[in-house]
């Protein structure tokens, strides 16, 4: 089995505060992780210092079998598709759907490059395959949560990832569309079968596919095992604290 | 009209009209869309003092400010990323420090000191061919740059991290937008000088933001409102003898709120 990325006993700090403490996770290709922890737990912090947005304080991370370093990163982030969180990205900028899904491809064509007829066909695909071919020409700011969802994340296909980060790509948006995304994210796993590991807080709309998950707590691991055993009141706790109970018998209730 | 066109001066500024005009507005799309309207005031600054220097030390002026500019540029982009502080707040840390350094060192020099000064307010009728030849490169320089690198730039402008996450050496292009801010806004301080030159800088790009949802239509729109008020400056200060910079400002504003008028998405905001 290829291992895509390995975490070993990295510490995040700002300042005094410790925001992720000495963790690891391997993760090979084909696995699908869901990182769950409540808000100010660690989980966006781990998975922007894996994208090397944040450099740990000690600790290593290896990707695709190499050592991530400042001048390793360059090519790394070729093979990684990266969805934010939606509410991090201003979408007044002039630019039309089908330029957003292009951004993807620009990395690896090289500086001063233009797209050629195989990179045209592939964001074409990626916005099929996301459901968004409809929207091409739309500016991006017209477009609702979800689709701006949707649209960041035909970006990342269009990378053709071996490794796709995804940072709580249902947060701030209504159930139809919560659920739309996650059929979405199912179906590109199915199709693709390329490693996810996705950052989420809401365990409703826990991708079923996920075959694995990690619960962080104040930047530590608590758990790790597989997605069935996630929900008890132990585990549940640590995201939700002192509401557990209430929580515990919603997911039931949508589990049957 | 013809008998004008024969003159010199009048020659001269109309290339400038064309190029500065052009190049201020061109990189104001940047401006606007990078949320940095201070630059234009920074940047000035930043030229006054280099200018002042240049005086004070026995060289050309116009050398001192635009390395003090290409100094600026380097260091602002970089500085704010490591602070991790808003670039608007260092633009406004640097405008206040270049300021007073320029008008303690303003002190010290002896006679008149006109020609420091005429780079606040400019003078666009005084232009020199030297001058024009400079914002003639420096024009070409941008539009050149800005072809080969548009889908790298146009990234970088819609968000930093998702273009970093892509493999595009965001800071690379993040830094070059402004150390070529601050070239441009040193090589057109004669246009309307640095008092009044970010009005270049966030009006047109302001007014074709209006009008379009496309990024080179608005590159293209902006160079066009930049390169008319600069003309209209021209052409009614000529007419009715008015102060030539009060007159690009005026222009530019009008089309601003021409643009905004007739924007689409002024309707659209409204209706929602």
């Amino acid at each position: 089995m290829n291992q895509v990325l390995s975490i070993l006993n990295i510490t995040i700090s700002f300042g005094i505060n410790k925001a992720v403490n000495n963790f690891s996770v391997e993760l090979n290709q084909g696995d699908f992780l869901a990182l769950l922890g409540a808000n100010g737990s660690g989980k966006t912090t781990i998975l922007r210092s894996i994208i090397g947005f944040i450099k740990p304080t000690g600790g290593r991370i290896t990707l695709f079998g190499t050592p991530a370093t400042t001048r390793t990163y360059k090519e790394m982030r070729k093979r990684i598709g990266y969805v934010p969180q939606t509410a991090h990205v201003d979408f007044r900028m002039p630019i039309s759907v089908e330029e957003v899904v292009s951004i993807g491809r620009y990395g690896k064509l090289g500086m001063g490059k233009r797209l050629s007829p195989y990179d045209k066909d592939l964001i074409q695909k990626s916005m099929k395959d996301a459901g968004i071919l409809h929207l091409s020409q739309r500016p991006i700011g017209h477009l609702s949560g979800g689709e701006r969802q949707k649209v960041q994340i035909a970006r990342a296909l269009c990378q053709n990832p071996d490794l796709l980060l995804l940072d709580e790509p249902t947060a701030n948006l209504d159930l139809g569309a919560q659920s739309e995304l996650i059929d979405l994210l199912e179906k590109i796993y199915e199709h693709k079968r390329m490693s996810i590991l996705i950052v989420m807080h809401d365990l409703q709309n826990l991708p079923r596919k996920c075959n694995r998950s990690i619960i962080i707590s104040e930047g530590s691991k608590v758990f790790d095992g597989k997605l069935k055993d996630t929900f008890n009141i132990e585990n549940l706790s640590y995201i939700y604290g002192p509401n557990t109970h209430l929580v515990l018998r919603s997911l039931s209730n949508s589990m049957e | 009209m013809s008998e004008l066109l024969q003159l010199k001066f009048i020659q001269h500024a109309l290339l400038a009209c064309l190029f500065g005009g052009g190049a201020l507005s061109i990189i104001g799309v940047f401006v606007t869309l990078m949320d940095i309207p201070f630059l234009g005031i920074s940047m000035s600054h930043s030229a006054f003092l280099g200018a002042i220097v240049g005086l004070l030390f026995g060289f050309d002026p116009l050398l001192g400010a635009i390395v003090a500019c290409a100094l600026s540029g380097i260091l602002i982009g970089p500085i704010a990323d490591r602070a991790n502080s808003s670039s608007n707040i260092i633009l406004a840390i640097l405008f206040t420090a270049t300021m007073g350094l320029a008008f303690l060192l303003l002190a010290f020099i002896p006679g008149p000191k006109s020609e420091a000064l005429n780079l606040i307010w400019g003078s666009i009728l005084t232009i020199s061919r030297k001058e024009i030849w400079l914002l003639a490169i420096i024009f070409f320089l941008t539009l050149a740059l800005i072809i080969s690198f548009f889908k790298e730039l146009s990234a970088v402008l819609f968000d930093r991290e998702v273009a970093a996450s892509s493999g595009i050496p965001d800071n690379i292009f993040y830094y070059s937008i402004i150390f070529f801010a601050g070239l441009i806004i040193s090589g057109s301080l004669n246009i309307v000088g640095g008092m009044l030159i970010f009005t270049l800088l966030v009006n047109p790009a302001s007014a074709a933001y209006q009008i379009t949802y496309k990024l080179k239509i608005m590159f293209f729109l902006s160079a066009s409102f930049g390169i008319i008020s600069c003309l209209a400056g021209l052409i009614f200060s000529y007419l009715f003898n008015v102060p030539t910079g009060a007159v690009i400002v005026l222009a530019s504003s009008c089309i601003f709120l021409l643009a905004f008028m007739l924007s689409p998405k002024r309707r659209i905001a409204k209706s929602l």
